[in-house]
């Protein structure tokens, strides 16, 4: 499982860019969890969890999926936990499993949409927000194909650069900016206001 | 609207029942890591208390399994233990089947072949695919692509359609292949030839052709839910019946007999005449995920999930009627259920631990494990991606 680059990624935790000292906390808890420890696997999963669910959530508009994507992603992760290299950040390293799975996933569910005649009800995006421009927001995601809804959500919530999301997907800078301006462009139409960039 | 206006949106559009889903991850994470990472040397003495524990509640559990509310009470116990039934030390790699026969499997590495001592060909990049009555051939689909290949992955024929193709699915006789293309459902020749619609519109579930028939019948599901049995080269409908579940998957008794239909709650049997009967329902809090019957006939393999916690159960029932039997229960999400031909064996796909599970039917048989399965199956990647799924075990 490749690791993200160790000088070009500033770790983060949901929008927060974390300090230095989290980060050694994080390289602690990776240590102590190689060694055994539960309760470091336990903090691990307190502190990446909501951010990783978040994500995966925003990118496949799905509850029940969100969930298996993300729990996937920090399995994979435990699964690869002896080889993982602690100078390196973890957060970039989960969210990069959990948006690409969430990636695929949204796709093979746009595929899959055509005969989706009578989809069970648990499977229906819940929206669960807190006024009517956050219901707008969530529903004008919708417009947007999986790769964009990606890139914004990496951009805008979890807060990496063009050049750290391109690494993220492994695409190009370029087009990380034009589906970032394609997204933007998209959501300000369907929202019928602008966008700044 | 603004990026922060947008920043905050994203940050307060929060995932339903965010705590939870928190709670189910957390006890999945703890257990997957509970049997992933050896305990060091220095933390034995402090397992003692938790092992002494957890000894006394087993026997506990022992004394009062042997009644009735003792079953449940075991179920309690289990479920306090995390992976519960007695979990099988995987092997790194798969290097070779528990029993005759060859696999077919597709994953995000394409469609590949397990043989019996565990070679594995890779026939193409395809995502589905299905066996040919004898093993011959395969079904294969990619995009609006549908081939078939020999088995060592050359092209016999192709046809395209414009819509995406799913669900190939060979018939019995080997003259025919049934698929889903759009919304509809179309067959073609068993040579590429006289490709045609059946059903305009049906649910995204897989066809089933009816095995032991001189003519080719297929069931599958209407738009509107109605399970239609038709002899595709006539178009004659033999059966159209509404079931007393929604269907979720479809597959007929190896005689052709009995058509298992299975619902998230029930599952029932079908005869042609469309008079049914309920196999097995699943007690409160559960969900069917998947349901095979035997090689013979007799057993249905079930495979079912909780719908509250991350917990999974595998079960054989007799067709004839009678208590499941769980042959093995776990913490983590397991997708499908596939019987070793001889039928002694059922291959369960236990995604949430990376893991095939082989159980044997014999309750004094021992299980086996094979652990890094979509690293085998995605050999290109040093991180594999997505899920793999096993789509038939074929001809010893």
């Amino acid at each position: 499982m490749s690791q993200p680059a160790p000088l070009l990624w500033k770790a983060r935790l949901g929008s927060v860019a974390v300090t230095a000292a989290t980060r050694r906390s994080d390289a602690a808890l990776v240590r102590a969890a190689q060694r055994g420890s539960a309760d470091a696997v336990e903090a691990l999963f307190e502190r990446h969890w909501p951010a990783l669910h978040h994500a995966a959530f925003l990118v496949v508009r799905d509850a029940a999926a969100a969930e298996d994507i993300a729990q996937e992603a920090f399995l994979a992760a435990l699964r690869a936990l002896h080889g993982f290299d602690r100078r390196r950040p973890l957060g970039p390293w989960l969210h990069r499993i959990a948006v690409n799975r969430a990636i695929d996933h949204a796709r093979a569910r746009s595929l899959r949409r055509e005969t989706d005649a009578d989809p069970p009800a648990d499977r229906v995006v819940a929206p669960v927000a807190h006024d009517a421009f956050d219901d707008e927001v969530l529903a004008a995601l919708g417009a947007l194909d999986a790769d964009q809804r990606a890139v914004v959500v990496l951009r805008h919530l979890l807060e990496y650069t063009p050049g750290e999301i391109a690494e993220l997907l492994d695409i190009p800078r370029g087009t990380v900016n034009s589906r970032l301006r394609r997204a933007l462009d998209t959501l300000a139409g369907e929202l019928r206001s602008e966008v700044d960039p | 609207m603004n990026e922060r206006r947008l920043r905050d949106a994203l940050h307060r559009t929060r995932p339903p029942q965010e705590a939870a889903s928190r709670e189910r991850a957390r006890a999945v994470a703890l257990a997957a890591y509970d049997g992933a990472v050896a305990r060091p040397r220095r933390r034995r003495l402090r397992v003692v208390v938790p092992i002494a524990s957890a000894l006394t509640l087993v026997l506990v559990a022992g004394a009062v399994a042997a009644t009735p509310p003792g079953g449940a009470v075991t179920d309690w116990v289990r479920d306090l233990v995390g992976r519960s039934d007695s979990t099988p030390r995987p092997s790194p790699a798969l290097s070779r089947l528990p029993a005759p026969g060859r696999l077919l499997v597709t994953g995000p590495g394409g469609a590949w072949l397990v043989h019996a001592d565990g070679s594995r060909r890779r026939l193409g990049p395809y995502a589905e695919a299905t066996w040919s009555p004898k093993g011959l051939f395969v079904g294969a689909a990619r995009g609006r692509q549908l081939v078939a290949l020999d088995p060592r992955g050359r092209v016999r024929w192709a046809l395209s359609r414009p819509d995406l193709v799913h669900d190939p699915r060979w018939a019995p006789s080997g003259y025919r292949v049934a698929y889903r293309s759009g919304s509809g459902l179309r067959v073609v020749g068993g040579d590429g030839s006289a490709d045609r619609l059946i059903a305009a519109r049906i649910r995204a579930i897989a066809p089933a052709w009816r095995p032991a028939q001189e003519a080719n019948e297929l069931a599958y599901v209407g738009a509107g839910g109605h399970v239609v049995v038709v002899e595709v080269d006539s178009g004659r409908r033999l059966a159209s019946f509404r079931p007393r579940v929604t269907p979720k998957q479809l597959e007929w008794s190896p005689a052709g007999r009995r058509l298992l239909i299975t619902g998230d709650r029930s599952i029932v049997l079908a005869d042609i005449a469309g008079s049914m009967r309920t196999a097995i329902v699943a007690p409160a809090g559960l969900r069917h995920v998947d349901a095979r019957f035997s090689p013979d006939g007799r057993q249905i393999a079930v495979l079912r999930r909780s719908r509250s916690t991350p917990r999974h159960e595998v079960l054989v029932v007799t067709t004839a009627g009678g208590r499941p039997r769980r042959l093995f229960a776990a913490t983590g999400p397991m997708r499908s259920l596939t019987w070793s031909p001889g039928g002694r064996l059922v291959l369960a796909d236990w995604a949430g631990a990376d893991q095939w599970l082989f159980l044997p039917i014999d309750p004094q048989g021992r299980a086996s494990a094979v652990a890094g399965i979509a690293g085998q199956f995605d050999v290109s990647r040093a991180r594999p991606r997505g899920t793999v799924d096993v789509r038939g075990w074929c001809c010893p």
